[in-house]
């Protein structure tokens, strides 16, 4: 990167961790610190949650998918909107009634402390892996574009995040992503203008829609009916919704941003902008990782997007069999580059005949270029044993490096900082003030002040923190980062969502039934999940989304079947 | 355990007399992304 860039880079990242520590710097009672005062505006409240939501793997792994796989993935989030309501008429009233910290408090208050616990307990773990997750996802790739030690990176977004976190708690946190959703959505709207004026001479916008489209990247809905299927119209707006009901309803995280509000009105209204904005953000997001796979159909792209493991085959006894399928992929490329070309002519012509010939040409060709793409990733894993062969997240932002102009690159290297810091200080934040309101406060220390609550979500902030990077310096990489922080969502939410649903819709059902139920539940999404990994699930092979649905689900069935043993 | 409470004011949200209309509203634009994007794949597959 050029001098600009890091100037760039480091001081949008600079400039917000001072912004964070000043604005917060008054913080000091346990209201302001875990609930940001109670006086946050509903947008700043919708953007909180936007923030929240959009990690760095969200800007790297989804241009990456739309280039591979197309569109289609923007379907998951078509429940958001439904899961947004259902929460803003059942969770919300609720939680502004009780006036509680945590999701999990009103747990005790509707049935008994251990079942607060477990909820506790299992949003601990599973959140506390997902901010290893967060700050190690960037990670590995900046280190690899940055030519940074990979810990060194991880050790770079976590501190910067701590720094502001600790300091300013959940008002750092709100004021900070104001500012990270602008570096966000601006370095992306200019990454999206650039992506389409890079195209060449002569092909215009609505040429590059005609190619993304006949090569079959603009699939956006897709209504068969499939449970293998992991994104469609059907995944989306039933699998999801439990996905989305349980992370944006009983996930701290995203409980503690709207709680911030001054009202519920606010709270709702915050939730009703994400509601509205997450689809399209995220259909411009995948449009563009559309339009890089356009770009590359005239400009010669790598035959794998990650050069750092690129360049440790050249050093291996594979580099020359590696550099001849280079050529060869070059080769196929200039034939392509024709086939793309005799494609345009004939949408122009508006020769329905000769579009089809060209298309199924043009395919061909992409098959045969996605068939050398495969060997070189065979030839990796043969050359440098445990290197990463999955290049997907790499799509982007070896785009945004070798093709947008100086002062870009340093933006949008802030944007995926940003999205990391963002979602990692909401992390540390929820988990710090969990662990501070229904551990330490509930169990260990009932008769402290206001002062000493305080000082102990900061050290408990600090020490997930530091458990964070922890965590990020021993993962390895997942076949896609964003599949893997839905998985492990699918694992464990739908258990909490389904306690949540006993709570509030079957009020005959008492603490032990439900409490069973959900450890049996735990249980058998675990065991459902191993068995789908090993290909032997039978009537249960489905789409990890699916896990949600019917993991919320088994929760209610168990807890009845439970109530009416115990009845007897 | 005994629990703080307040009295929730359920207010209006801006341009809408019930949250009911607000809920339709987020409802209607997602029925009409929806519409939008079966066409816009349609159209250009």
């Amino acid at each position: 990167m050029s001098t600009i860039d890091w100037i760039v880079l480091f001081g949008t990242l600079i400039s917000i961790v001072a912004y964070g520590v000043w604005k917060t710097r008054g913080t000091k009672d346990m209201d302001g610190y875990l609930r940001g005062g109670s006086d946050v505006k509903w947008w700043a409240i919708g953007l909180s949650i936007m923030a929240t939501q959009a990690s760095a793997i969200t800007f790297l792994s989804t241009p990456g998918q739309a280039y591979n796989d197309g569109m289609g993935f923007i379907q998951f989030y078509f429940g958001l909107p439904i899961a947004m309501i259902l929460i803003a008429v059942f969770f919300l009233p609720i939680y502004y009634k009780l006036k509680v910290y945590t999701a999990y408090e009103y747990l005790e208050t509707r049935f008994d402390m251990k079942t607060r616990m477990l909820a506790a307990f299992i949003f601990l773990i599973q959140r506390g892996l997902g901010a290893g997750i967060t700050i190690y996802a960037p990670s590995i790739i900046l280190s690899s574009l940055l030519d940074w030690d990979l810990r060194a990176t991880n050790i770079v977004i976590g501190v910067l995040v701590i720094i502001y976190t600790v300091s300013g708690g959940t008002k750092a946190v709100t004021q900070t992503q104001k500012i990270q959703m602008g570096v966000m959505m601006g370095g992306m709207v200019l990454a999206g203008i650039f992506v389409i004026t890079s195209l060449p001479g002569g092909v215009g916008f609505g040429d590059a829609l005609q190619v993304a489209g006949k090569m079959d990247k603009l699939n956006v809905v897709d209504f068969e009916f499939d449970l293998k299927n992991r994104y469609s119209f059907w995944s989306g707006i039933t699998g999801a919704v439990f996905l989305f009901m349980s992370y944006f309803g009983t996930d701290q995280s995203q409980v503690q941003r709207y709680l911030s509000g001054k009202s519920l009105s606010e709270g709702r209204l915050g939730l009703m902008m994400n509601g509205l904005l997450k689809v399209p953000m995220q259909f411009i997001i995948l449009f563009i990782g559309a339009m890089v796979f356009v770009f590359y159909q005239y400009n010669q792209p790598p035959v794998f997007f990650n050069d750092t493991v690129k360049q440790q085959v050249y050093e291996t006894e594979y580099a020359d069999d590696f550099r001849a399928l280079e050529s060869e992929y070059e080769l196929v490329f200039e034939n392509k580059l024709e086939a793309v070309n005799e494609l345009t002519a004939a949408v122009d012509s508006e020769n329905e005949i000769a579009i089809a010939s060209a298309r199924k040409e043009l395919n061909q060709m992409q098959a045969q270029s996605d068939e050398i793409r495969d060997q070189a990733k065979d030839m990796i894993a043969l050359a440098v044993p445990g290197a990463e062969i999955n290049d997907k997240d790499y799509v982007f932002m070896s785009f945004v490096t070798n093709v947008l102009p100086i002062g870009i690159v340093g933006l949008l290297f802030a944007v995926i900082f940003s999205a990391a810091m963002s979602s990692t200080s909401s992390e540390l934040n929820a988990l710090g003030g969990t662990t501070t309101i229904d551990f330490y406060k509930r169990r260990i220390k009932q008769d402290g002040d206001d002062l000493h609550y305080l000082k102990s979500s900061k050290m408990f902030t600090l020490a997930w923190g530091i458990l964070a990077i922890i965590i990020a310096s021993t993962l390895s990489l997942f076949e896609n980062l964003i599949q893997a922080v839905n998985l492990i969502g699918s694992l464990f939410y739908p258990t909490v969502l389904g306690i949540f649903v006993v709570a509030f819709f079957f009020k005959s059902i008492k603490s032990n039934a439900v409490f069973i139920a959900a450890v049996i539940s735990q249980l058998l999404i675990i065991l459902i999940h191993y068995l789908n990994t090993q290909g032997t699930a039978g009537v249960f092979t489905m789409g990890f989304l699916w896990y949600n649905a019917l993991g919320c689900i088994m929760v209610v069935i168990f807890s009845f079947v439970i109530k009416i043993i115990r009845d007897k | 355990m005994t629990e703080e409470t307040r009295e929730v004011d359920e207010g209006k949200p801006p341009f809408f007399d019930s949250w009911s209309k607000m809920y339709a509203l987020v409802m209607g634009v997602l029925a009409v992304l929806i519409l939008l994007f079966y066409l816009f794949t349609e159209y250009y597959s």
